[in-house]
């Protein structure tokens, strides 16, 4: 494949941009292409934005032709979940009832940001509706479909986000973690995704899901790509009240440093159960090649999974509860009786839930000043067939199909500590993602270990068509 | 949890729930009361305050 076909990565494309060796429009319509041969066959897209996206690359070429600085993803194409605001589209998340609102006025801050960058929105990629699921089985705009096979679920709820990326659609996406939404489809996909530390990115223009529990972050398909992307995002914004007053700490120049300074463990326990063998076989895989050892146990982590799910069904009705009253039909019904039973939760518990849920940051504050990053499975299994049973069984014990794939991810969002899925290189027919985890903004000591994994061959995120 | 519970609890929100869903929300309510009562189990410490602040 040449350097800039469906395989080249954001920061190929820019500094062939930027260097004029191939233009901004060229790499767009080129994506723009591939989305329209192969987008049919995966459903990744929900808008692809043609003439802005032509019109946003020629100015940069004239840009660059002028001796200006585009930026450091001077013509890199990307696309966002569509709860995303983007000026002049309407935001649907997911739904049929947003269908009716009007384009957005402005672009949300990390679309921005991206803009700012010089990357180029091509388009607004499919989830679940209003973001609660982990499937992207969406009843009005349909199934994405995972490009490693089709025949199976691309994750959730940022399924678009994760699939485009690894089908070689576009290198660079945004989507949404409340419960695991960018990790779990990362891990499905093959592809990187961050979660932030909660409050590190701005949400300002994003359709929340849960408030108290949303991020927003980057999918690629390399550390770098996605360290640089990270770098373009982060910051403070007064416009999304949880948004850190914390400066920038970029990542990007910090991959090469090493890692011999981190100590670094393995999540037992909760994190080391109800998992198939392949997915602590990669943990185990990644633990070896870094040395690791170390067990950490983190107390009542079950636990934090079953507050994580009161909140977020408690505060998420509460966000549709008017239109859950005045027009439940128009509901994806996959997610209507969730929101309803949400609604539905005594007061008590979720001020219970919001209780344990200090006391679990402490218990796992202490814990990280003996460890920098810990490593656990992102999902307890591969992608599994869309449409599948309701129910699995893992290690002997029967789990929900879907909201099993969020049991290792949601003890981490719950308390805003940030965490990458890094797809497990040579996994076998279907990717699987390693979760790394680290402190309160320490995002830099996992961009470290990530950026050594891939140096050493163990985490790769090869374009889904390249693999067979 | 039963679907006249639910019909009951709904009601109280002003939340139409149509006779053919009502198994189907009881059965996630369920769902959801029994982690409360998983979480809840577990004893916090009175000085836990609920993890969001409010800045004035």
């Amino acid at each position: 494949m040449s350097a800039l076909g469906e395989d080249a990565l954001a920061l190929e494309i820019a500094g062939a941009v930027a260097s004029r060796r191939v233009s901004a429009r060229a790499v767009v319509a080129a994506a723009i292409e591939r989305i329209g041969k192969r987008d049919a066959a995966l459903n990744c897209f929900t808008a692809v934005l043609r003439d802005t996206a032509l019109g946003e690359a020629e100015r940069i070429d004239r840009l660059i032709a002028a001796g200006g600085d585009a930026g450091p993803l001077a013509g890199v194409p990307f696309a966002v979940k569509n709860l995303f605001d983007v000026a002049g589209v309407t935001t649907l998340a997911g739904s049929r009832i947003y269908r009716e609102r009007p384009p957005a006025e402005r672009d949300a801050a990390a679309v921005a940001a991206l803009r700012r960058a010089g990357a180029v929105l091509v388009g607004c990629l499919n989830m679940d509706e209003y973001a609660f699921g982990f499937t992207t089985e969406n009843t009005h705009y349909g199934p994405t479909h995972n490009p490693h096979d089709p025949t199976r679920i691309a994750g959730g709820s940022s399924g678009g986000s994760a699939a485009a990326v690894a089908a070689g659609l576009v290198p660079l996406s945004l989507g949404s973690d409340t419960n695991g939404s960018i990790r779990v489809p990362a891990s499905l996909c093959g592809v990187f995704g961050l979660k932030p530390t909660y409050g590190r990115v701005s949400r300002a223009g994003v359709v929340l899901f849960a408030g108290s529990l949303d991020h927003v972050g980057p999918f690629a398909r390399s550390v770098r790509d996605l360290a640089v992307a990270f770098d373009a995002l982060q910051g403070p914004d007064a416009a999304d009240p949880v948004c850190a007053e914390r400066p920038a700490e970029p990542c990007a120049g910090a991959l090469e440093r090493g890692i011999a300074d981190l100590r670094i463990g393995i999540a037992d326990d909760h994190f080391a159960r109800l998992a198939e063998p392949a997915a602590l076989e990669a943990v185990g895989r990644v633990a070896r090649a870094l040395g690791a050892s170390r067990r950490v146990v983190f107390p009542e982590a079950h636990r934090a999974r079953f507050a994580a799910m009161l909140i977020t069904s408690s505060e998420g009705a509460h966000a549709h509860l008017d239109n859950l009253k005045r027009r439940a039909g128009d509901f994806d019904p996959r997610t209507r009786d969730r929101f309803r039973a949400g609604a539905l939760v005594p007061a008590s518990h979720y001020l219970h839930a919001q209780r344990f849920r200090a006391w679990f940051k402490e218990r796992v504050r202490e814990i990280f000043r003996d460890v920098d990053v810990v490593l656990t499975p992102t999902t307890p299994f591969p992608a599994p067939r869309i449409g599948a049973p309701p129910t699995t069984i893992v290690a002997g014990v029967e789990v929900p199909m879907r909201g099993h794939l969020g049991v290792f991810t949601q003890p981490w969002s719950f308390i805003g500590l940030p965490a990458i899925s890094a797809p497990i290189a040579d996994s076998g027919p279907l990717p699987l993602g390693v979760q790394l985890v680290a402190a309160p903004f320490m995002e830099e000591s996992l961009f470290r270990v990530v950026a050594r994994l891939e140096k050493d061959g163990v985490v790769a995120a090869p374009v889904a068509s390249a693999r067979a | 949890m039963s679907k006249a519970d639910v019909e009951r609890l709904a009601a109280l929100l002003g939340l139409p729930i149509e006779p053919e869903s009502r198994a189907a929300v009881a059965e996630m309510l369920t769902g959801l009361l029994t982690a409360a009562r998983m979480l809840e189990e577990f004893p916090l410490p009175d000085d836990a305050e609920p993890a969001p602040i409010f800045r004035p």
